[in-house]
């Protein structure tokens, strides 16, 4: 089958429009209603074209084509019906392009250069209508509004929640949110890009700088495992937006608002702009070869009594040349699991832990069990397939965790149990589980990265991949940092090195504890003591306790700067290169975007000058290479994690506590984003089972491990799971809140 | 035969009494010589002069911080930073102009959609110290408050 466009022959397939042909052939026609990703309405008559035959020009976003068309987009009548449509959205669209931020890169504006005249034929009143506040992130200029209703489409068809709607009609109509509401979806930040002019606009870049100013550079996003790919738009060395760079493997042409506002707390006060060092109770200014030396001679002093933890959000290169400089030392105790308790898993753990299945496949699936993330918060690019598969397979996705969340995607059932009825579930040896499905399906289980934080963590995966062995599903496990499975295939962990090969040791793993009172070293890796660590009272009085803590860190925090001997500044991921192994064990390279602030370096130069202090022959070069080797050696077959003769360690009479800090603060920059974290940090509650009262509604005392907790907090529940004080805070909650996962008193 | 003309000619002075002539025509009538400093010549109202950033009759600045100005400069003298104010306009937090690199082409002018940044009569000025040379923006908003009439003057005979 073929069309002619312009006179040009062109091959087609049976259900395309002539406007995919042509963006296929690059053919410019002009639009402002259609988008590839959403579904076509015709409605901005923009992309009219000439057709052969037909009486009246025809819209080449919803014609499809017939064999042998005759297509024009240029000639006199196509052109005219061009001109007139853009002469009718120009009579209420305000002339304010010197002060709009779309200017330059607006289809109207580029549209009315080719069509336009330079006098207007309209001198009756223009329509004006009321900016709406719709939040922190992003700002509005109704007036300029030409309703091509791709935000309503986008929320209704892609983000799943319906935020921006049309109201009124004729000249009354509007696009507004319902009832004053403010966006709340994870992925609002896209409509900014959806909107062909400038009524929908970015508030953290609003009237800074100009399109035409602006200098793009792609990169990798740093905020959530999948490894959205980003362009940043610099302009005098300072960052000025985020967009998306199409990939059709990861983000389509969307971004979560983590990744699209994620860079504005690189800009932080707290950013440790020097090499520090204490002297009595302050730290003071000082440089690189001091603290460098400093290093070196406590790595030599406490040896085997030193504990790296080094944060998932670092880089292939920074990770290898971590783990290097201490095993070089005689330092095995290496790990980037700071949030976790329960280690007794890990040696059977997968040597890089993925998402089993290509994303693009996950719209053939039958059934998807997820257990432990709120998928439409965590990872909403994920949920945007997870709707594409419903919609495209009549997927069921059920859904298991411990506190109760709303998804932007249908769920055929969901369960909110405790960490021991979650193993308990899925325990194929005693009874059968709550979920029933087709078995002989294509199914995939998803385990999110919260569910690794509860005490019980092994008992769970060794259900959960019993289960999905004997029921023939696939088995992903989602990392909660951007470098996870790096940070496995690294050799980030105490028994393993890069490549996953095992370190021949008397075997302790069964008893292996993170911060253990024989350390007299600490080596902590751009994590904040306060937010990063399973329990805040045990790393905080470790961190008392130790002789040395060397942090290495972009941000100072309370506990740095009281314990802290020595800081490396480090350089935020869009101050450095480096690269990240997605959750797709997919290896993405990303470059320096603006210039570190202050003396900040980057991670890995830092650690591969110390490196060469004793041994020369490494280079950033060659680190790069052994990462390639190392990540092309790997071969995983499954996510599947047996582990044999496991003891349950709850017991189901006690009451625990489970914390839940929100995913939108995941990382240290994160936490100092403060639009983003006004939009989405805020809604925190407690919630305590029914049977259960404390005496104030705001507050709540718990006693664990002899510790008296006191926790201030807006909301109280009586909600689910039994026997659980549920803790759900935001990101940078400032009080101590305790281990994650432990037992308590009320 | 030429070189006997150029003898008579030289022998004669005739081509001294030919720029005599002038001379002496000129002897009678006014002098087009001006006093400078004390006189001055008459300058066009399109006279392409020092810069200034011009306000509404009500003080407020007339510039959006459009940046078109910026970007039309042919000697990339303009720069200009932007933020959004408190009451939510566009508005510049720098507006420099380098005279060193200026070429007074005039195009910042024309490129202008609020007709905030012109260039004035003004054509006598120096610069004591190398940073002087750059202006800023309360040094274009002063000039710019100094010469409003004038400028007002220009335009209306600049109307056609």
């Amino acid at each position: 089958m073929h069309i002619y466009i312009n006179d040009t022959k062109y091959e087609v397939s049976e259900n395309d429009t002539i406007i995919q042909v042509a963006d296929r052939n690059e053919i410019h026609i002009p639009r402002f209603c259609y988008h590839k990703r959403l579904s076509i309405v015709a409605s901005c008559r923009m992309c009219l074209v000439d057709v052969e035959g037909a009486k009246y020009p025809q819209p080449a976003c919803s014609t499809l084509v017939r064999d042998g068309m005759k297509v024009n987009t240029t000639n006199t009548s196509a052109s005219q019906a061009q001109k007139n449509t853009m002469e009718f959205l120009l009579i209420n669209h305000p002339l304010d392009c010197p002060i709009c931020d779309q200017a330059g890169e607006c289809e109207l504006q580029d549209v009315s250069l080719e069509h336009g005249d330079y006098k207007s034929a309209y001198n009756e009143i223009k329509r004006t209508v009321i900016d709406k506040d719709i939040g922190d992130l992003v700002s509005t200029e109704m007036t300029r509004c030409i309703h091509c209703s791709r935000c309503v489409r986008f929320g209704e068809e892609v983000a799943g929640i319906k935020e921006l709607g049309m109201t009124g009609r004729g000249e009354e109509t509007k696009i507004e949110t319902f009832i004053n509401q403010g966006l709340s979806s994870q992925l609002s930040g896209n409509v900014i890009d959806l909107c062909p002019v400038g009524a929908l606009n970015n508030s953290l870049y609003k009237y800074s700088a100009r399109t035409w100013d602006l200098k793009q550079t792609s990169s990798i996003s740093s905020n959530d495992c999948l490894g959205s790919n980003i362009f940043y738009h610099t302009y005098k060395d300072e960052i000025k937006r985020c967009i998306p760079k199409e990939d059709e493997e990861i983000n389509l042409s969307w971004l979560s608002d983590n990744d699209r506002f994620g860079y504005e707390g690189i800009k932080s006060d707290d950013r440790i702009l020097h090499p520090l060092i204490r002297r009595g109770d302050n730290l003071e200014k000082t440089d690189f070869n001091t603290i460098s030396d400093y290093l070196i001679e406590s790595l030599k002093l406490y040896s085997k009594k030193s504990c790296g933890i080094m944060s998932a959000q670092s880089s292939c290169e920074e990770m290898y040349l971590f783990q290097h400089l201490l095993r070089e030392n005689n330092i095995g105790k290496i790990d980037h699991r700071s949030k976790e308790c329960d280690f007794r898993y890990q040696k059977n753990f997968p040597t890089i832990p993925s998402f089993d299945i290509k994303l693009s496949e996950i719209k053939n699936l039958d059934n998807i069990i997820i257990i432990g993330t709120n998928v439409s918060k965590e990872f909403p690019i994920l949920s945007i397939y997870f709707r594409e598969a419903i919609k495209n397979n009549d997927t069921s996705i059920f859904s298991f965790a411990t506190y109760e969340f709303e998804e932007n995607f249908p769920l055929k059932k969901s369960h909110v149990l405790n960490s021991q009825e979650l193993a308990d579930c899925f325990n194929t040896s005693t009874t059968e589980t709550n979920v029933d499905i087709d078995k002989t399906g294509n199914n995939l289980i998803i385990l999110g990265p919260a569910i690794s934080y509860l005490s019980n963590y092994s008992n769970i995966l060794n259900n959960i991949s019993r289960y999905a062995e004997s029921n023939n599903m696939k088995l992903s496990l989602l990392g909660d940092q951007a470098n996870t499975s790096g940070a496995w295939a690294m050799g980030i962990v105490p028994h393993r090195l890069p490549g996953g090969v095992a370190i021949n040791k008397t075997d302790k793993s069964g008893n292996y504890e993170l911060l253990s009172d024989t350390d007299d070293l600490l080596v902590i890796y751009n994590l904040e003591p306060e937010y990063d660590f399973s329990d805040d009272n045990k790393i905080l009085e470790k961190l008392k306790k130790s002789k040395a803590n060397i942090f290495f860190s972009s941000y100072m925090t309370e506990s740095i700067k009281k314990y802290a001997h020595i800081v490396f500044p480090l350089s935020t991921q869009v101050e450095s290169s480096g690269s990240y192994i997605n959750t797709n064990k997919k290896l993405q390279q990303y470059e320096k975007i603006i210039n570190p602030l202050g003396e900040s370096k980057d991670g890995a130069d830092i650690l591969l000058t110390i490196c060469n202090s004793f041994d020369s022959s490494l280079t950033h070069e060659g680190v790069k290479k052994s990462i390639r080797a190392i990540l092309a050696k790997i071969n995983v077959n499954n996510n599947f994690v047996q582990i044999a003769n496991l003891d349950n360690v709850k017991n189901s009479n006690f009451l625990e506590k489970i914390v839940i800090r929100n995913p939108n603060s995941s990382n240290p920059t994160l936490r100092r984003c403060n639009s983003l974290l006004n939009t989405h940090d805020n809604d925190d509650y407690f919630s305590i089972p029914l049977d259960k009262t404390v005496s104030d509604n705001d507050k709540i005392i718990l006693n664990e491990n002899n510790n008296k907790l006191k926790l201030t907090i807006k909301q109280k529940k009586h909600a689910k799971p039994i026997n659980t004080v549920l803790v759900k805070i935001g990101g940078t909650h400032k009080e101590k809140i305790g281990a994650y996962n432990t037992e308590v008193d009320l | 035969m030429n070189k006997i003309i150029k003898f008579i000619k030289s022998l004669f002075f005739l081509e001294i009494l030919k720029g005599l002539k002038i001379t002496g025509q000129k002897l009678s009538k006014e002098p087009i010589t001006i006093q400078y400093p004390e006189e001055k010549t008459p300058l066009s109202s399109r006279f392409r002069g020092l810069h200034a950033l011009r306000k509404y009759p009500n003080g407020e600045e007339r510039c959006i911080g459009c940046k078109l100005c910026e970007a039309v400069c042919p000697a990339l003298a303009i720069s200009i930073d932007t933020e959004e104010r408190s009451d939510k306009t566009r508005r510049t937090t720098k507006y420099e102009i380098d005279l060193f690199k200026c070429i007074y082409c005039g195009f910042c002018e024309e490129a202008c959609p609020v007709d905030a940044i012109v260039e004035t009569g003004i054509f006598e000025y120096h610069f004591e110290r190398r940073k002087d040379s750059v202006m800023n923006k309360l040094d274009l908003l002063k000039i710019g408050d100094m010469y409003e009439k004038e400028e007002l003057k220009d335009r209306e005979r600049n109307k056609l």
